[in-house]
């Protein structure tokens, strides 16, 4: 028997204005440039929790062209995120018109389960792990069930835990390597269409597993460059500094997502240093105390906004770049919010800026309220789920302002200047000794 | 007294410090190798690559030029062109402080 396992891949902007200008901007293109080519860790984990004698055969959406004869397997599974979700259908529409039997499962089927059963024989919500090879033993035995419920909880033990298939990677050319330490993330905002929508509670690998993976993944790239794929690493700092201590001797450079909390612990952060972490990425959201007001439940980032600029160049003086996320369009946010960001950005010495526009994905708590309140542009736009489509009606300015204020903020953070001062005040940091925790630094790159 | 990198020696250093840098073998490395490529590097480990070569040949490179130095060949080119002859403080030249607005 053959699976097919095909990744929607790639990265996307719908508004023309901005895709016109996004690859003009050199910080812009870069950040997209480096992205775009990611693996699906996802189907590498479907790909492990495939029985060893089934074969499996690992496709990216852009190996799939509408006008190309289908690749026929006996079983098709496609994941997915929601900006691409039409063009999974699409494709699961072929196949199935074939004659080939197609699962879907993913982020976005986890949130819209009953669309996307009308395209698929089978469904599969939240984790792969706990239902594929449930899945797989019924398709063998022709009785496929409509709909699979994988784990919430419990994904990273035994015996449904699973190392992913990296060596599928083999041979492609990735500049990066995903590897998930943890699921979920307990600060909940309103907006979060990530892990924490496929987990009931923060899930995280024992450390020894963690390494371990990494230690597998390192073995199929020549230069490999690593990503956690997690949406809060360093949540719990005992773990955090095992899993750095153990990560050190393995002379990587890596990439991490986490909150502004690593900065309260200077263990941790020479750890990270001397671990080859050269960046984390923090969802900073707004430059205003004001601005994250009802953000997350607990209002966690609003009382931690007085202390953003201090945490920012702590971190950075360890040599571990921060790359800072706005969210453009919250609640709170009114015009003036554009010019904030700027100057923030330029005083906080942040060596990269991701700035995004507030998107309700739909199955998130963000999507009913605005819904509820009627908000929203149209009920059904998955196609410019990007983070910089709008897609809904701003409460403290209009929706061309929120556009037209996004482009300047883009072309006043993007542009040639302003990124090559980012890229001197980094080289400055390296200068001054940032990171030279790092045993490894000035004599390895 | 500031080293003079009008000479032809530029290369061979270059090629040593990237060699110490990268702890490679570069005797392969053509000079107009793309070195982001060829060594592999990110976007922040070329920028540590080119603050190492300012800091052990005493130069600085413009800013405006960053992004493009990718080869052996264009880091000599700027420090030839005099872009990056003169560090901030050195009263023989033109001033190259930092620009405007940079955080402290
Ligand atoms: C890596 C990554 C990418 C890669 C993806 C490569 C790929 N083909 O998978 C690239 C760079 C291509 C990418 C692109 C985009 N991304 Co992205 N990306 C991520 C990131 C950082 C990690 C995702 C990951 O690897 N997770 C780990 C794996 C193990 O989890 P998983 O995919 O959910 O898989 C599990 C289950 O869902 C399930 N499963 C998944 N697929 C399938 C399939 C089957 C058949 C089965 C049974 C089960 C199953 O089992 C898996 C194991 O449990 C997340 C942020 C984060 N920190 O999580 C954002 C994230 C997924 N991206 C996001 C967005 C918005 C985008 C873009 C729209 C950006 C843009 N403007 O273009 C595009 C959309 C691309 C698309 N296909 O639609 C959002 C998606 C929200 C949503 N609900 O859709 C996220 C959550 C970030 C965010 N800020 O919210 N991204």
């Amino acid at each position: 028997m053959r699976i097919g396992l095909i990744a929607m891949s790639g990265v996307r902007v719908r508004t023309k204005e901005l895709a016109e200008l996004g690859v003009t901007l050199p910080g812009f293109v870069n950040r997209g440039r480096v992205i775009a080519s990611l693996p699906s860790l996802g189907l590498l984990t479907v790909a492990a929790l495939t029985p060893p004698e089934v074969e499996v055969v690992y496709r990216e959406i852009q190996d799939v062209r509408p006008e190309d004869a289908l690749e026929l397997f006996d079983l098709v599974a496609i994941s997915s995120f929601t900006a691409q979700i039409d063009e999974a259908y699409a494709l699961a529409d072929r196949y199935r018109a074939a004659g080939v039997p197609v699962v879907l499962g993913g982020l976005h089927v986890t949130l819209m389960p009953d669309e996307a059963a009308a395209h698929a024989d089978s469904i599969v919500v939240n984790g792969a792990e706990g239902a594929w090879p449930r899945l797989v033993e019924d398709f063998r035995k022709g009785c496929l069930k409509p709909r699979y419920e994988g784990l919430r909880a419990g994904v990273f033990r035994a015996p449904d835990y699973v190392v992913p298939r990296f060596d599928l990677l083999r041979g492609r050319p990735y500049n990066r390597i995903t590897v998930q330490t943890s699921r979920g993330c307990p600060l909940h905002c309103e907006f979060c269409a990530a892990s924490l929508r496929i987990t009931s509670s923060f899930q995280q690998k024992p450390v020894e597993l963690a390494l371990e993976e990494i230690r597998v993944a390192r073995g199929v790239t020549e230069h490999p460059f690593f990503e956690l794929a997690d949406d809060n690493t360093f949540l719990n700092k005992t773990w955090g500094k095992e899993f750095l201590r153990g990560l050190a001797p393995m002379g990587l450079s890596w990439f991490t997502e986490t909150d502004i909390s690593v900065a309260d612990d200077d263990e941790l952060l020479r750890l990270l240093a001397a671990s080859g972490c050269r960046q984390i990425l923090v969802g900073l959201e707004s430059p205003t105390a004001d601005g994250l007001a009802g953000i997350d439940p607990g209002d966690w980032k609003r009382r931690r906004c007085d202390q953003y600029l201090r945490a920012i160049e702590k971190i950075q003086s360890h040599g571990v770049t921060v790359n800072g996320c706005f969210i453009l369009g919250l609640d709170s946010q009114t015009p003036e919010v554009f010019p904030q960001v700027r100057d923030f950005i330029q005083k906080s010495g942040l060596i990269e800026a991701q700035v995004t526009v507030l998107t309700p994905f739909p199955g998130t708590p963000l999507y009913a309220r605005l819904a509820r309140e009627g908000r929203l542009l149209q009920s059904r736009f998955w196609d410019r789920c990007t983070l910089f489509d709008v897609n809904f009606r701003p409460k403290n300015m209009s929706v061309e302002e929120l556009e037209s204020g996004m482009r300047w903020l883009f072309r006043e953070v993007y542009n040639d200047a302003e990124y090559a001062r980012r890229q001197r005040h980094y080289m400055e940091l390296v200068k001054a000794g940032a990171g030279r925790e790092d045993p490894r630094c000035g004599s390895r790159l | 007294m500031k080293p003079n990198w009008n000479g032809a020696n530029i290369e061979s250093e270059l090629r040593g410090i990237l060699a110490e840098c990268c702890r490679r073998d570069l005797s392969q490395v053509g000079d107009d190798a793309d070195l982001v490529r060829e060594l592999g590097l990110d976007s922040l480990a070329m920028l540590r690559l080119l603050a190492e070569v300012e800091m052990r040949l005493e130069v600085r490179f413009p800013d405006s030029e960053l992004t493009r130095l990718r080869t052996l060949r264009q880091f000599a080119a700027a420090i030839r062109s005099g872009g990056g002859d003169l560090l901030p403080g050195d009263s023989s030249g033109p001033s190259t402080a930092l620009p405007e607005g940079r955080t402290p």
